[in-house]
């Protein structure tokens, strides 16, 4: 018995140094990394456990790291050693309503298991949440809030107590937990988790990673076979961040394009080019892997249409650079493409970028992927004109007559753009009316997000007409390129976020309201004050 | 430009003034709606009163006339004039095709319990009927109508007074859209009052208790947990032996009870008294006799929300000889006097498809290690006795009806009970697809044209 114990405490003690003490590394040849190739079921997924704890983290702590160690590592000792993690504040909760009601300090953003677990106010708080949710009511952000720290706790329970981590699978619906494993399965577990806790004080070791490899095989021989292929490319997709480095040689060829204006030297023109097409053969590959991984055109939820568009914004900029040859519409494609992409990374909370499976409605459909995939891309070539028309009215205020032969070819390429946008969009929403009389029975039911579409439709139709018997001029089209894109945040974002009604609820979320109201009025303001200069310009010159 | 000869109100109603404004009104209106049905969550209300309001048509035949002005305006056309006259015409095509399925057209939901048949589609209208009985056996009907109530509702001072024969009236006098039901079982000593029953189901994994009453006499009252029904009535009429069944009877020795079991066929009789149980021997199931009254009613009571939900019904009240009721709809409400029984119902319209489908099965696969549906599918027996399998995105076309899988209903322990079909019939769905077409040939056309144009303007030197 005492042997027992006293191995139990010198567990408890190992990791105790570890995890507050030394700092672990990233890379796969820290002899813990085997790990997280470990095939787990997780919400109707098979996924490896690495993004599994990924999640896991995101969810309770708001990131995929903790003080700068790994999230399987983390998360492992959480389930391995609860007692560790009593006192330590690993649940964030940012809104102060929530704080407020439960008398915690406003100005901590984490807290600990103990804080909350007998907080004398959780229980009415989630009996309440339960009843509104059996009414079916609307939650606001409050309840929105109650719900997420509900999530937190239940999540964290589950994962202490081996619920949540389906480690075998029996067959290909059938998974045990680790409170599901007989004797011996258990005693294979036990090989892993003990030289998980080796892996931690020795991380260098290469005896112990392969150790700790074979014990991993060998426990995984008792259930039956899962692709390894799939789960190797998840892991690599998780470490390589191909979006994030898209990003980068995307944001490289915007400086190029800049250094172009500033130095007036042409020949840089190819610099754009090659980061350019740099970034897009990352960018497909990014997306390559994430149609691998999740089997299906990747256009289901917010964050992977705002990757889409981001493809879309520097395709349309290549196709229209290399008919014109200005060198301002790639770098200004890759500006967007740049925008979009570093938006889909900061904010995992509202734009979640995990893979989650279909609603029954979108699985397996062809008409699906052709009307989404048809109607985002149109987004891209709107971005584009707004970002150009953005580009165009800087010019306008900068020195109107200097540079007309620039603001003139601008303002064609945003013209461009709004028509490739428009016959996109069309198509688009026809198709979206076919999937629909296909699915549904229903050509046009006025939902929402149909709705909001034909409404930018509506909107840049009423551009191009306008502009085809001459009452839209250069400013005007340019005006009116960023002013109509709020039609399409509104169809984009707005329908789900905002209004949050209608058929299309599978894409809902919630959050980011104030930075996507900060966008707009910012361009709204940006539209105005042009206005206003461009007016009193022509008073003074007429 | 038009020629000089053509007519100025013509060249009026063809003006591109007017389409813009048209198309600006279009979309304000249209945004509108969809900050309706926001607002209440009810996309059944935006439409009432928006998309079908008097203004939407107005637009719709103003934008019309000018798409129809335009083309008649650009006369005779030209090569050049092709994806103009093509889109143009293939908006106003799907506009007329839009037009007759809203005249023509049918768009309603089937349901269909498992191992159950209907012939009736349910539409989103609603219809308010009155029976009136004298011995609570024949009904005779005295008002059936279709009531629009987003319309014109009716209020205290403009109430709608349904004649009810002789000297009778029943007066509708306010109308909630918004209403969540409290239903209760009270005692009652009106002479109208029926038996009624709270029983309890309960293993380790589900616990439902419910009320039964009994509508009237002869006829049992049946609640369905999908694989298991429990009825209760005042003699035992055994329908199909294919389910768990239970029958609970009021008896003078106490609440005879009947429990048959489909997998070994077996039947289990006895009594109890009121708070008494017996393991129904059926996935570890136990009934308890909660409460019995020999003479009860069912009231109703109603709070108002300000937005839909899935449980929220609209509620009509109703005055009858000096009281005030509250009609819920999807709910016959009974109201009584010394002779007779009015049964009130404020439901949805129907349709009667003329033949009966019958759900044989109801199939579902979830993700796996989850609760959440992946697919679902319903087989469905044909009057011909054939069977047809409905699947997502693979609908049933039958007699001119289609029928797609849209949903599906879940008893409390999650089995799937019934399944819900949406049924559509929709004469204008050529003319849609053709304008369609047309618009879409339009587009493609005019991108091909403008890249022409576009390099024969530009030439070989572009920079600048």
């Amino acid at each position: 018995m005492w042997l027992y114990l006293s191995a139990v405490l010198y567990r408890f003690f190992v990791l105790f140094v570890v995890l507050w003490s030394m700092p672990i590394s990233w890379a796969d040849t820290v002899a813990s990394a085997p790990l997280r190739f470990l095939p787990v079921l997780d919400a109707g997924r098979v996924k490896p456990y690495d993004t599994f704890s990924k999640e896991v983290l995101q969810l309770i702590y708001g990131k995929t790291t903790y003080e700068g160690k790994p999230a399987y590592q983390i998360v492992t000792t959480w389930w391995l050693q609860p007692d560790l993690w009593k006192d330590k504040a690993i649940f964030e909760i940012k809104p102060f309503e929530l704080k407020n009601t439960l008398g915690l300090p406003p100005q901590d953003r984490y807290f600990t298991l103990e804080q909350l677990i007998a907080h004398p106010r959780l229980p009415d708080l989630f009996q309440q949440l339960q009843e509104m949710r059996e009414k079916k009511m609307k939650l606001d952000p409050f309840f929105q809030s109650v719900q997420r720290l509900e999530q937190q706790l239940f999540v964290y329970r589950e994962l202490v107590s081996g619920n949540l981590v389906n480690v075998l699978p029996v067959s290909d619906s059938q998974w045990k937990n680790l409170n599901q494993l007989n004797d011996e399965e258990r005693s294979d577990f036990l090989k892993i988790t003990d030289l998980f806790i080796q892996s931690l004080t020795s991380p260098n070791s290469l005896e112990i990673r392969d150790q700790l490899e074979r014990a991993i095989q060998q426990f995984r021989s008792r259930g039956i076979q899962v692709d390894d292929q799939k789960i190797k490319a998840e892991v690599h997709y998780g470490d390589f961040h191909p979006f994030r480095w898209a990003a980068i040689f995307y944001v490289l060829a915007s400086l190029v394009m800049g250094l172009i204006w500033i130095l007036k030297k042409n020949r840089l023109e190819y610099g754009i080019w090659i980061f350019a097409l740099v970034g897009l053969i990352l960018h497909i590959y990014g997306f390559g892997l994430r149609v691998y991984l999740s089997g299906r055109a990747p256009v289901t939820n917010m964050y992977e249409t705002v990757v889409w568009v981001a493809l879309g914004a520097v395709v349309f900029g290549m196709i229209l650079e290399g008919i014109y040859r200005w060198r301002f519409i790639l770098g200004t494609g890759t500006v967007v493409g740049a925008f979009c992409l570093i938006l889909s990374d900061l904010a995992p909370a509202v734009l979640d970028p995990s893979i989650q499976p279909l609603e029954p409605v979108l699985r397996s459909n062809f008409w699906l992927i052709v009307h989404v995939t048809t109607i985002v891309i149109s987004y891209a070539a709107f971005f584009l004109s707004f970002a150009l028309g953005n580009l165009g009215l800087f010019w306008y205020l900068r020195d109107e007559k200097g540079y007309q032969e620039r603001i003139n070819a601008i303002t064609l390429a945003c013209y461009r753009s709004i028509q490739i946008g428009v016959s996109f969009l069309a198509p688009g929403i026809i198709l979206g009316g076919v999937w629909a009389d296909y699915s549904w029975g229903r050509f046009w039911d006025w939902d929402p997000k149909e709705t909001w579409s034909l409404i930018a439709l509506l909107g840049y139709l009423a551009i191009l007409h306008a502009r085809l018997v001459g009452w839209l001029k250069s400013f005007g089209l340019l005006a009116s390129s960023v002013f109509a894109f709020n039609l399409i945040i509104m169809a984009w974002y707005g329908v789900n976020f905002v209004l949050g009604a209608g058929l299309h609820t599978y894409g809902f979320g919630a959050g980011g309201i104030e930075y996507v109201s900060a966008f707009v009025f910012l361009h709204l303001g940006y539209v105005i004050y042009a206005l206003l200069v461009y007016r009193s310009r022509s008073r003074v010159s007429s | 430009m038009a020629a000089q000869s053509k007519s100025p109100i013509l060249r009026a109603l063809a003006s591109l003034k007017l389409a813009v404004v048209v198309i600006i009104a279009m979309a304000l209106l249209i945004a509108w709606g969809t900050i309706v049905e926001s607002r209440y969550q009810d996309a059944w209300r935006a439409k009432k009163e928006v998309y079908q309001s008097i203004w939407m048509y107005l637009v719709f035949v103003v934008f019309t006339v000018n798409l129809a002005a335009v083309l008649v305006d650009r006369w005779p056309w030209k090569r050049r004039h092709l994806s103009f006259v093509l889109a143009h015409f293939g908006i106003i095509i799907l506009i007329f095709g839009a037009l007759v399925t809203s005249q023509f057209g049918l768009d309603g939901t089937l349901r269909l319990a498992v191992l159950g048949s209907s012939r009736y589609v349910y539409l989103p209208e609603s219809r308010f009927t009155i029976w009136r009985s004298v011995d609570g056996q024949k009904f005779e009907a005295l008002v059936d109508q279709e009531v629009d109530f987003y319309r014109s509702a009716p209020s205290p001072e403009d109430p709608i007074r349904l004649p009810l024969g002789g000297s009778e009236t029943l007066e509708l006098l306010e109308w909630q859209p918004y209403g969540l039901l409290d239903r209760k079982i009270v005692r009652s000593q009106s002479s109208w009052a029926r038996p009624a029953i709270q029983f309890s189901l309960k293993n380790n994994f589900v616990q439902v208790s419910d009320w039964l009453i009994q509508t009237t006499t002869n006829r049992m009252a049946t609640y369905d947990l999908g694989p298991l029904r429990v009825h209760f009535g005042d003699e035992f009429i055994p329908t199909y032996f294919d389910k768990n069944e239970i029958y609970l009877q009021a008896q003078e020795e106490g609440i005879k009870y009947v429990l048959y079991r489909s997998k070994d066929n077996k039947t289990l009789e006895g009594h109890l008294r009121v708070g008494e149980a017996v393991q129904t021997g059926w996935m570890g199931l136990e009934l308890r006799i909660l409460q019995y009254f020999p003479k009860a009613e069912e009231i109703h009571n109603y709070t108002f929300l300000n937005y839909k939900t899935d449980l929220t019904q609209s509620v009509v009240k109703v005055r009858f000889r000096g009281k005030d009721y509250w009609v819920g709809q999807h709910d016959v409400t009974k109201l009584y006097t010394d002779q007779e029984v009015y049964f009130i119902s404020y439901g949805q319209k129907r349709f009667d498809l003329g033949f009966e489908l019958f759900l044989k099965e109801f199939r579902m696969d979830r993700y796996p290690g989850t609760q959440r549906a992946a697919s679902y599918q319903s087989i469905v027996e044909l009057p011909e006795k054939v069977d047809h399998v409905i699947s997502m995105n693979e609908p049933l076309k039958y007699r001119g009806f289609t029928f797609y899988q849209a949903s599906f209903q879940q008893g409390p322990d999650g089995t799937p009970v019934a399944s819900i079909l949406s049924v559509n019939y929709d004469p204008g769905r050529w003319l849609k697809y053709l304008g369609s077409l047309l618009v879409s040939l339009g587009v493609i056309i005019l991108f091909i044209d403008r890249r022409k144009q576009s390099r024969a303007q530009l030439g070989p030197k572009n920079q600048p």
